[in-house]
């Protein structure tokens, strides 16, 4: 009896051992969470003789799942085992352009004694290959991409209801059409031939549209209004259908640094500016400068204003300008006090964050800085920040105030150790007290500040709470008193 | 892939349990389980390297999937290369082909190894799914222990060791539905052969590819009074039938297949992969980029020589000498060699016969400089000459 059972729990032993290792095998699909198809999963029972009773053929699944019509494939370089990160691509066995069915061979990859074979697991043509031969080539990273057929889309369209995440009317909709929901340029839309005539005249892709007619038909108007549209040259940013787009270049670098910044603790802290006199020192500054031409600008911004009073500010506290270097371990991990304040500031570009840096702001004036920062804005507009800028950046100030916000938590840059970050400038309620008219006394009034909320995060490794505290105290004070800045001249 | 449950130790259970026969009454099976798996046995006669490696290529490829299959060999001397690396910094072929060992290239990665007929090699080959190094080194390890009482074990390397020594390294080699694990297994072979054909100082070859993970080796005669070629095969032959017997066909009465001459004769892809692997093309056409960089002091110069190659031909290359009058004769040369096939003596006497008839043509003038008609044989032939014992 106990053995009966016992070897019952070996053939379920068994079976989590063989679904582990189709799971290795399949998962890095399942954890990518792309809609991919897979091999047929194959259950294997045990051989044993003693179990003949539990013991049938090999039992097979199907799961079929589909993916977005000519969809370019990434096919990623899948674990070969034994913990092997990465391995030498020795041979090709196709070219870019070539037709290649499933299980088809791709290349040869060798690890220090293994030679394997990687085999294809779609059909299609291949597009691209990601490495030479004698490249190492990373497991978990693409090593070809693959242009799969639109045949498949159609056979699985009705499975694939079942398997995305269904919603009443969706699924409802997906048993009457299904193709709208599965766009692409092959699909099959529902519109009469006086229409599809109205299309062709205006040159138009009629699957483009979306219909508004009796069940999702394309009218007449719907034509009309999408050419009215394309006129105004307004690019939809809606999205008809999922897409697989790969990062940009600025996205792909901003993936890269925020990564490397996790590692740093990050703790943040918070605080209200009262800037009235700093707008009025700015318009005294700004008239000065219309009255005399001979700067680049016409007038400044707060930021020259904020980048040098940061910089008086952070000559009391050098740790905040430093770096942690070896930080792999507390006993190697040294800071490197650095002498220039090359002061980073994130600037919001069409293709997204980009943090240039002013170099030597100890060194500089408001106008030069004013003048750097000119020189960054015009260079960014026609996308041509020199390299030099991003280079040797120490600490970063970052404004979101022109967007909105109040309260931000700023990620800091992984050379750095602090980065602070400026809100919106608003006018709110504060009390004050005031010194009445009439009886000369001080009187607890209701006024209204010009207000900005700061907020700065630091390395927690290296930084306490209190030096960044008496910090953004120290920052205030030169902004709340601008006359504490020229104080500091030198 | 890592095995939740190694197989391993689901085996032990069915080897210490005895319940075969109580529950035989219950469920009677004698034929093969319904995964279908055969395990066979194959030892080679043949001590032809070519016909063994076209025959072990035969079993991996165009047998049944389903079938394990064990292979024990043994070869003539011979050079084995693993399925990357440079021949050239590996062995030394000039003493190779001087004197006439063949040099082979498998298909399998890893290093070079040195074969004679006191090495004998096993190849075990399974379905991928089952396939981790570590489990087939540790089966032939028992073998070892369990049969011929000698203390081996499986290094972190996955190579056979004995008392810190290396008695066996291994190679591995995975496509779709099959992988296979090979290795040599030093039994009696001459070890200063070894040193001597494998030995190579080329420190200004860089190439791509893997490189030989050498490591202090002994023989497993040392260790045993009663080892030889033929205990070890019937050990590791007896071992694995045991441990997968309810693979094995009992209906057939030899327990393992001798494969000699007149069988392999009936099988004409052995032939077919024979000749592949003697072709130049594979065993020097593949090998990966290489440069190799060397100098001489002449009589007439200081010449610095930098060659460049792909897939073991000469793309590149550049001679310079110290002595500008030989510029143009040097160019000549250069252009000559470039396309030919490196290390390649037949090819390198192409070459300076090549330079030889065009000066002849020219009457030793090019470009202006004149040079008499035997310096420039003197440096044709002193250029050769150093080419050859170099590459």
């Amino acid at each position: 009896m106990f053995l009966r059972s016992f070897n019952v729990f070996r053939v379920c032993f068994h079976i989590l051992h063989v679904l582990n290792q189709n799971f290795q095998y399949f998962s890095h699909r399942l954890v990518n969470n792309k809609r991919t198809k897979c091999n047929s999963i194959f259950i294997k029972l045990p051989t044993n003789p003693y179990l003949k009773k539990f013991n049938p053929t090999y039992y097979v699944r199907d799961l079929h799942t589909s993916y977005p019509n000519n969809a370019v494939v990434p096919f990623l370089l899948a674990d070969i085992g034994e913990g092997i990160t990465e391995c030498e691509v020795v041979q090709w066995f196709i070219q870019p352009g070539d037709n290649i069915s499933e299980f088809d061979k791709i290349c040869e990859v060798q690890s220090d004694k293994a030679s394997v074979e990687i085999t294809s697991r779609y059909t299609g043509v291949i597009k691209k290959l990601h490495y030479n031969v004698g490249e190492m080539a990373k497991v978990g990273n693409p090593i070809v991409d693959i242009e799969t057929d639109s045949s498949n889309e159609l056979e699985s369209s009705l499975i694939n209801s079942e398997v995305s995440p269904p919603s009443p009317s969706a699924q409802v909709q997906s048993i009457n059409i299904t193709e709208p929901l599965i766009s692409g340029e092959k699909t099959h839309t529902l519109a009469t031939p006086a229409v599809r005539r109205v299309a062709r005249e205006h040159n138009i892709d009629i699957s483009n549209i979306k219909g508004t007619g009796k069940n999702g038909r394309i009218t007449k108007e719907n034509i009309l209004n999408y050419v009215a549209a394309g006129k105004e040259a307004q690019p939809s940013k809606e999205i008809v259908e999922d897409k697989l787009v790969p990062l940009s270049f600025i996205q792909k670098s901003m993936f890269k640094t925020m990564s490397r910044s996790l590692k740093i603790p990050h703790f943040g802290y918070s605080d209200e500016y009262i800037l009235d006199d700093i707008i009025a020192s700015r318009n005294l500054i700004n008239d000065y400068i219309t009255r005399n031409n001979q700067f680049s600008f016409n007038k400044i911004s707060f930021m020259p204003i904020f980048i040098k009073s940061f910089s008086v500010a952070l000559k009391k506290f050098p740790i905040l300008n430093a770096c942690v270097i070896d930080d792999d371990d507390a006993n190697t991990a040294k800071l490197k006090f650095r002498r220039s304040h090359n002061i980073g500031i994130a600037m919001d570009t069409p293709g997204g964050l980009v943090v240039p840096n002013i170099k030597n702001v100890q060194a500089k004036s408001i106008f030069e800085i004013a003048s750097d920062i000119r020189r960054l804005q015009e260079a960014r507009e026609k996308n041509a920040i020199p390299p030099n800028d991003f280079q040797e950046g120490t600490i970063t100030l970052s404004n979101i105030g022109n967007i909105g916000g109040t309260s931000l938590s700023p990620v800091i840059v992984s050379s750095e150790v602090c980065i602070a970050a400026i809100g919106k400038l608003q006018k709110v309620p504060r009390f004050e007290d005031v010194k009445d008219e009439v009886t000369g006394q001080l009187v607890e009034k209701v006024v209204g500040k010009h207000v900005i909320p700061v907020s700065f995060s630091a390395d927690h490794r290296v930084i306490d709470g209190a030096t960044v505290a008496r910090f953004s105290q120290e920052w205030k004070n030169l902004l709340e008193n601008p006359i504490l800045l020229s104080a500091e001249l030198r | 892939m890592r095995p939740l449950f190694p197989p391993l130790l689901v085996r032990n259970i069915i080897i210490k349990s005895r319940t075969s026969q109580q529950f035989s009454r219950f469920f009677s099976s004698d034929e093969i389980s319904s995964r279908d798996l055969v395990f066979k046995c194959f030892i080679s006669k043949s001590m032809d390297p070519w016909t063994n490696i076209a025959f072990e290529e035969w079993l991996f490829k165009d047998t049944n999937p389903q079938e394990i299959i064990l292979f024990l060999w043994r070869n003539n001397s011979c050079a084995v290369i693993g399925r990357n690396q440079n021949p050239w910094k590996e062995c030394n072929v000039r003493l190779l082909q001087k004197h006439d060992i063949p040099l082979i290239r498998r298909k399998s990665g890893g290093g070079t190894v040195f074969h004679d007929i006191g090495n004998t090699n096993y190849t075990l080959i399974m379905p991928r799914i089952d396939f981790t190094r570590k489990h087939t080194a540790e089966l032939v390890v028992r073998a070892l222990t369990t049969r011929l009482d000698i203390p081996a074990y499986v290094t972190e390397r996955h190579d056979i060791a004995v008392n810190g020594l290396k008695v066996s390294g291994s190679a591995f080699k995975l496509v779709m539905r099959r992988a296979y694990h090979h290795g040599t297994m030093l039994i009696d072979t001459d070890l200063d052969r070894i040193k001597r054909y494998l030995n190579v100082e080329r420190q200004n070859l860089i190439t791509k590819g893997v490189e030989s993970f050498p490591s202090p080796v002994t023989n497993l005669c040392n260790y045993s009074s009663t080892v030889s070629h033929e205990s070890f095969c019937e050990a590791v032959k007896d071992y694995f039938t045991e441990y997968y017997r309810d693979y094995v066909n009992h209906g057939s009465n030899k327990s393992a297949t001798t494969v000699d001459e007149e069988f392999i004769s009936n099988i004409p892809k052995v032939a077919e992969y024979r000749e592949e692997f003697k072709t130049w093309e594979w065993v020097y056409g593949q090998t990966p980029d290489f440069t190799h960089k060397f100098e001489k002091e002449f009589e007439w110069s200081h010449v610095k020589a930098l060659f460049e190659s792909k897939n073991g031909i000469i793309t590149a290359i550049t001679l310079t000498p110290s002595n500008i009058k030989y510029h143009n004769l040097i160019n000549a040369l250069e252009d000559s060699f470039e396309g030919r096939k490196y290390g390649d003596e037949k090819d390198i006497d192409n070459a300076l016969n090549d330079v030889r008839v065009s000066e002849q043509l020219s009457g030793s003038n090019i470009g202006g400089t004149s040079i008499s008609t035997s310096e420039m044989q003197r440096v044709v032939n002193d250029i050769g000459k150093w080419i050859k014992e170099s590459s």
